[in-house]
């Protein structure tokens, strides 16, 4: 029930697309109607779903690396005073080096291979992880805090049992734009030096004039964004019940 | 017997931007094991800063508190504190919340797990020990706080207004239950409030406090017979103590009429 509207939508959508194309003659090369992508897609989806695979590792990668060391250094910032003066001049900095500038210089030091994609991946989605985990550990209130010593926590214990998981919705909020920027991230890298992966394919049906084939590789993209999204919102479901960004969209299923 | 609170003339200065602010001045006092104390005055006169240094969550800037002849220098693990605000972890069942109180403990946690159940059960809160706090209403996460505080079995319990934010309903319920794990359990109570009727109908004395600093203005010893209960709130004595209390608060200024 709750798919009707996007569906009825995006038909629509489709529709005129295919209804455009048909009436004004527009040649395949200049845009292809929704029915010549599909066919290609049906066609060439062993291919489609080759580069995908290689284009979703890259980004997978790049976002785990932007978690796993975006949350502790957050911690360390929020801990430790001397990094924040160290470390945050310089993170804010790096953020504001455009990425698509530095990127060839990762293709010269790594290769042609996965690692500099997901070396790219991972710097343009680290930042928000840490912006947003710095926000979550800075807000437990005071009261919290004050529990937590008169229960007698270690600094360890405060951080494990009260800081990180009340952290979480915030960091959850970093985590899903980190996802969806991971996804660029391994694009511009394919972009700048591949020879495999959506980006790569993009480049390649553009410099062909292959434009359903740049529609096609677009159309997965679209799907790694949409699925890997949806992963991580899964997630946060399953992490924070109790959260009353998960509970607001539980009383809207209710009352619909 | 244990639970003996000595305060010996403790005074406590907040350092703020310009000027010192005195919150507390000078205050001498000792409760008794088993004491049910109230410390009542108006909002910002200091009395919610007396209790976190009781607790040993604030130091004092002059003078000493000792429990059962211990200085208070750190946060006491042993005392139970009960918030304003209940102050539950939003991310923890009832009893886990309970629970708390022990997990820095080398304590076999079983144990206190089927305590922490008991408790909960004392409060009217069986069957409720795996909901959320979210699941839950105010005075029903108000008696899990009260739990929480309770689960190490420790001989003094702090408050700090755990009424106040309830309504009037729940409030007179919450008086009674915490009047019944008192007697049982026959605990040192320091009780804050605002309210005239709560100190009076919980207390075995009630200290009125000064606008701030906080000095004692009065000690007034309430012998009212025990166990007490709702109708109490309608005799003489009962109206007796409060008119009491509210001539000093007139005589302060606070109340005008």
């Amino acid at each position: 029930m709750a798919l009707v509207y996007p569906i009825a939508s995006l038909v629509f959508l489709l529709a005129t697309w295919q209804a455009a194309v048909v009436a004004f003659d527009i040649k395949p090369f200049i845009l292809p109607s929704p029915g010549v992508v599909f066919r290609l897609i049906v066609d060439r989806y062993d291919v489609l779903l080759y580069h995908s695979l290689v284009t979703s590792y890259e980004t997978a990668a790049g976002f785990l690396l932007s978690a796993l060391i975006g949350i502790p250094i957050a911690a360390i910032l929020v801990t430790w005073r001397p990094a924040e003066r160290l470390l945050y001049p310089l993170l804010v900095a790096s953020q504001t080096v455009p990425k698509v500038a530095i990127a060839p210089l990762f293709i010269v030091w790594l290769g042609f291979g996965f690692l500099p994609k997901i070396i790219i991946a991972f710097l343009v989605a680290f930042f928000p992880v840490v912006i947003s985990t710095v926000v979550g550990l800075k807000s437990t209130p005071l009261e919290m805090l004050l529990l937590g010593r008169i229960v007698g926590f270690s600094p360890w214990q405060m951080f494990c049992k009260i800081s990180f998981p009340r952290a979480l919705p915030e960091i959850f909020a970093g985590l899903k734009v980190a996802m969806t920027l991971a996804v660029v991230g391994a694009i511009v890298g394919e972009f700048v030096g591949a020879s495999e992966g959506l980006g790569y394919l993009l480049m390649f049906g553009t410099a062909q004039m292959q434009t359903p084939l740049v529609f096609a590789a677009i159309v997965f993209l679209i799907i790694i964004g949409v699925l890997s999204f949806g992963f991580i919102q899964w997630c946060e479901r399953l992490a924070i019940p109790w959260h009353v960004s998960i509970r607001r969209d539980e009383l809207r299923v209710v009352s619909a | 017997m244990s639970g003996v609170i000595a305060i010996d003339s403790v005074s406590k200065v907040f350092a703020t931007r310009g000027d010192n602010v005195e919150a507390v001045k000078d205050l001498t006092l000792t409760i008794s094991s088993g004491e049910f104390l109230s410390f009542v005055g108006a909002s910002g006169c200091g009395k919610s800063t007396l209790l976190t240094m009781v607790a040993g969550l604030v130091p004092v800037t002059r003078g000493a508190i000792r429990i059962d002849n211990r200085v208070v220098t750190q946060p006491q693990t042993n005392i139970g504190f009960v918030f304003q605000e209940p102050v539950l972890l939003d991310w923890r069942n009832a009893l886990d919340n309970v629970m708390i109180s022990v997990e820095s403990r080398n304590a076999p946690l079983d144990d206190y797990r089927e305590k922490g159940r008991r408790l909960l059960q004392n409060v009217g809160l069986s069957g409720f020990e795996d909901r959320y706090p979210y699941e839950l209403s105010g005075g029903m996460r108000q008696r899990v706080s009260i739990c929480r505080a309770l689960l190490h079995d420790p001989p003094v319990l702090l408050m700090d207004e755990p009424f106040g934010a309830l309504d009037a309903l729940t409030r007179e319920q919450l008086m009674l239950d915490l009047l019944k794990i008192w007697q049982e359990r026959k605990k040192t109570v320091l009780f804050v409030t605002h309210s005239i009727s709560e100190a009076v109908f919980l207390s075995d004395r009630v200290v009125v406090l000064t606008q701030r600093p906080a000095r004692i203005q009065e000690i007034i010893p309430i012998n009212l017979t025990r166990p007490r209960n709702l109708k109490l709130q309608q005799s003489i004595e009962f109206s007796a103590y409060k008119d009491r209390i509210f001539e000093i608060f007139k005589a302060q200024g606070i109340l005008r009429e």
